[in-house]
């Protein structure tokens, strides 16, 4: 019987990972374009990745009474305002003042609730023990507990803390629960340690605006603040502890919805209007020929590509944007591509200072500033990862296609 | 002047503290870096007066905005932001380039200066080309926002490349 023989069969490993490499990225840069196509969501039911519009934007101006007349009062009133409100993301803030009365407009894409609580309440809190006349077991006053007259107040208030710190804790019944942990001044430390021991095993209080959160001190040695808030509630419950003591009360006197006119498009129109921008932008370049053909398509396929890593991962993350920032979003993508792509020499100078600007802005910026200044950090990084796997895919795509 | 007394009397001190703070740290540290890899001080001066022709220009131009526009308000702000990054995109292609060629025999101020105004030029096309684009389907605040951008960082950069041949030599 005659022996089937073989030829040895010689794999070139190198050929072989190059080419599975390849196969992979083509695989993922192809579902990069699919996912941040507009639409292509509705083709599966597996995973949910629906770009995540903002909610229409809502005007409003309230009106507060100040209590003082004091200019440095009415000043400081002011910036705490305005600092809760940005810190909340509210993205414009005006704040105008007429004798004791504030008006102030915002224009936001936040909850109209949580904006209404950052400006309604002062949040004046200061810590009160129990009146020993009054009787917090009473059945027929169940509610004696939460007024502060039946409180006296101590020599500790807003001033006398550096922050509330917001931690979960377990409680006596062995569930966890969001407690506010007061951290104080050292100046103050030694008197409110020894003010805790003084009233070990009792209860104290927080005054907030007149109402009494009960506080009982099994534990001299930290004094938490239970609240019962969780999510964006325990964000807004944070700024209001946190961005700075008003330093006079106000009462709340009126409040206007304002008209506001929305930017009447849809996604689907932008993103392929985005999309046929890019294609006309490198026409153009093509048939002027500022650049070399093989330039003009890495820079055409490099600024899609970023294009789409950007609109994916905002579908995947389900990030809220708001249309009219989608839209600087992209011009933004599409210039700073361009410029890593045909700017070799600078690419990192340019990378790096833009994500550095980015952090600046979203650091000390304002309403819009700070949220483009977080996109533009993001952004930079997209920006240089297409740039740079753009390049080596073509590289390796036009090796196979030469041989 | 109507517009400026209103920001004035309607802007917080946090406010004029946050924007001071970026504006500031901003040019210093772009000047820092320029001076860090070029150790020409015509650079940092070419900078400076490319950010004081940008905020001339913008202060100019919500000027004029006030008379288009009913309500001018934290939005048109965001012109700052996008100004910024254009010029410091354009200004860093100048500094990637002197520090790669510095070295090199063939390198030249003169040469430097051509190559920033050929690419200022091309930036100025992709940034009118992109703007133009995306104009079309915008109208409102957003559209003058693009507006104001786009005329600021073109002027701006263009502007630069001619001075550019003033200040810089060999």
């Amino acid at each position: 019987m005659k022996k089937i023989r073989f030829k040895k069969l010689t794999i070139n490993w190198t050929n072989f990972f190059n080419y599975i490499f390849l196969v992979s990225l083509s695989s993922v840069i192809l579902l990069t374009f699919l996912i941040a196509l507009p639409l292509t969501e509705k083709l599966t039911d597996i995973a949910a990745f629906d770009l995540n519009i903002a909610d229409t934007i809502w005007e409003k101006e309230y009106i507060l009474n100040i209590e003082s007349e004091d200019s440095k009062d009415i000043q400081k009133t002011k910036n705490i305002l305005f600092k809760r409100l940005n810190d909340y993301g509210v993205e414009e803030v005006s704040i105008s003042e007429k004798s004791n009365q504030l008006k102030i407009t915002v224009k936001t894409t936040k909850g109209e609730t949580y904006v209404d609580e950052l400006i309604k309440n002062p949040y004046i809190y200061k810590i009160v023990s129990r009146k020993e006349d009054v009787d917090f077991e009473d059945t027929e006053n169940p509610y004696a507990i939460y007024f502060a007259d039946n409180y006296n107040e101590t020599e500790f208030d807003s001033t006398s803390f550096r922050n509330i710190y917001i931690t979960k804790l377990t409680t006596s019944s062995g569930d966890k629960s969001y407690f506010g942990i007061a951290k104080t001044w050292p100046s103050t430390t030694k008197d409110f340690k020894t003010f805790l021991q003084e009233n070990e095993s009792q209860y104290l209080g927080v005054d907030i605006d007149g109402f009494v959160t009960p506080v009982y001190i099994s534990d001299p040695s930290v004094f938490a603040i239970p609240l019962t808030s969780d999510g964006e509630s325990l964000d807004i419950v944070k700024i209001l502890y946190n961005d700075g003591s008003i330093p006079t009360s106000y009462e709340f006197a009126d409040e206007n919805l304002l008209e506001t006119l929305n930017l009447d498009i849809n996604y689907v129109e932008v993103t392929v209007a985005l999309f046929i921008s890019i294609i006309l932008i490198y026409l153009y370049l093509y048939f002027m020929k500022k650049y070399s053909t093989d330039m003009v398509f890495r820079s055409l396929f490099t600024t899609l590509f970023s294009l789409a890593i950007l609109l994916s991962s905002l579908k995947i993350s389900s990030i809220p944007i708001q249309l009219s920032i989608l839209i600087i979003d992209a011009v933004i993508t599409i210039i700073l591509t361009n410029s890593l792509q045909q700017n070799q020499e600078s690419r990192n100078i340019i990378t790096i200072s833009s994500f550095f600007i980015g952090i600046l802005f979203s650091i000390l910026g304002v309403g819009y500033l700070r949220i483009l200044g977080n996109q533009l950090v993001v952004i930079s990084i997209i920006s240089f990862l297409s740039v740079t796997i753009g390049n080596l895919y073509i590289n390796k795509v036009s090796i196979y296609f030469k041989k | 002047m109507n517009i400026f007394i209103n920001i004035y009397e309607n802007w917080t001190t946090y406010e004029w503290v946050l924007l001071g703070g970026i504006l500031i740290s901003t040019f210093l540290l772009t000047n820092l870096v320029t001076y860090f890899f070029t150790r020409n001080w015509n650079l940092n001066k070419l900078l400076s007066i490319t950010y004081g022709i940008s905020s001339i220009i913008y202060i100019l131009l919500i000027f004029i905005l006030q008379f288009l526009v009913d309500n001018i308000g934290h939005i048109f702000i965001i012109p700052v932001f996008l100004i910024f990054l254009l010029v410091i995109t354009n200004w860093f292609s100048l500094i990637g380039y002197y520090n790669a060629k510095y070295n090199s025999k063939s390198f030249s101020l003169i040469k430097l200066i051509t190559e920033f105004q050929k690419d200022s030029i091309r930036n100025i096309i992709i940034l009118t080309i992109a703007i133009l684009s995306v104009s079309i389907f915008l109208r409102g605040d957003l559209l003058f926002i693009f507006i104001i951008t786009y005329l600021d960082t073109a002027i701006s950069i263009y502007l630069t490349g001619i001075l550019a041949n003033k200040l810089i030599h060999d």
